[in-house]
């Protein structure tokens, strides 16, 4: 599986290059066990390469520089920038799901709060201060009585304190306890 | 065709690689294997990163292809004269850096200044 994407990340270099080096690029990845981490090496490569054997832009469409006009889509050019951008996202999310050791999280000393997914303000912690700003009683007047003020007030308190108290979770990552 | 100053300060990579080839001739999986080695595991390439260096110093006309080993299909890199010439250059200006850096650290010492 890694090989073929290995594979298709070469055949996407461009021709001069891949002709010249892909079958050597191909034996290392082999010889290095297909490390994966050589995925991200080789889109690397794709992007230089491409970087540098794109001519000058011409833009066309009104100057907004969306095309070249020199080669113009053609469907081979699609293709290459559908797998190249599929390839970058598949990239981040590998990375994103395997961090490497230097981007893991510390795992949570033991007794520390779990990390929580709740959202940073639940939306009834904020009705109280919506109250003051937005209370209109049935007649149509909008009060801002002293009531209001304080609930207000209170309110505000109490999203000061969810939030903070969410902040001052630790960043690491849960150990597991069967 | 490019043409490189010898005078330029080398890229880690492309110093690591011409370093490699300094010894011998070698293919792009022996230069990586060099490189790990002379850095004792400190500096690792990619077989991308050294394409492409190695695809630049070959626009220089610094490497060339070496002619095949019988029995093997790999291709096989050399360092040309200019190659040689660059590396030396570079180690020469490595060199003069290691000394001033060592001076202004102390572990050489300074010239006397004549007081005024």
């Amino acid at each position: 599986m890694t090989r073929n994407v290995y594979r298709l990340i070469l055949r996407l270099h461009p021709a001069p290059f891949r002709d010249r080096f892909a079958t050597e690029m191909l034996w290392i990845f082999d010889a290095e066990r297909q490390r994966p981490a050589l995925l991200l090496d080789g889109v690397v490569s794709l992007l230089r390469q491409h970087a540098k054997a794109r001519p000058a832009p011409r833009p066309v469409l009104a100057g907004f520089g969306l095309l070249d006009s020199g080669a113009g889509i053609t469907p081979r050019r699609l293709f290459e920038a559908t797998a190249m951008a599929t390839l970058l996202l598949g990239a981040i999310l590998l990375l994103l799901n395997h961090p490497p050791r230097f981007m893991a999280l510390p795992s949570c000393p033991p007794g520390a709060p779990r990390p929580t997914t709740r959202p940073l303000v639940a939306p009834t912690r904020i009705q109280p201060l919506n109250g003051v700003l937005h209370s209109q009683p049935k007649n149509g007047s909008v009060q801002t009585g002293p009531e209001q003020v304080n609930d207000g007030v209170a309110g505000a308190l109490r999203v000061l304190r969810a939030s903070s108290s969410v902040a001052s979770t630790p960043f690491c990552t849960p150990t597991q306890t069967n | 065709m490019k043409k490189t100053s010898t005078n330029a300060p080398l890229s880690p990579a492309t110093l690591h690689i011409l370093l490699a080839l300094a010894g011998v001739d070698l293919h792009g999986y022996g230069i990586l294997q060099e490189v790990a080695r002379h850095s004792e595991g400190h500096y690792k390439l990619g077989p991308g990163t050294l394409y492409d260096n190695l695809k630049k110093l070959m626009d220089a006309r610094l490497v060339a292809d070496a002619p095949a080993v019988e029995g093997d299909d790999r291709r096989f890199y050399t360092l040309t004269q200019d190659g040689r010439a660059a590396l030396s250059a570079e180690t020469d200006r490595l060199q003069r850096v290691v000394r001033e850096a060592r001076m202004r650290l102390g572990d050489l010492k300074l010239p006397e200044r004549k007081p005024a």
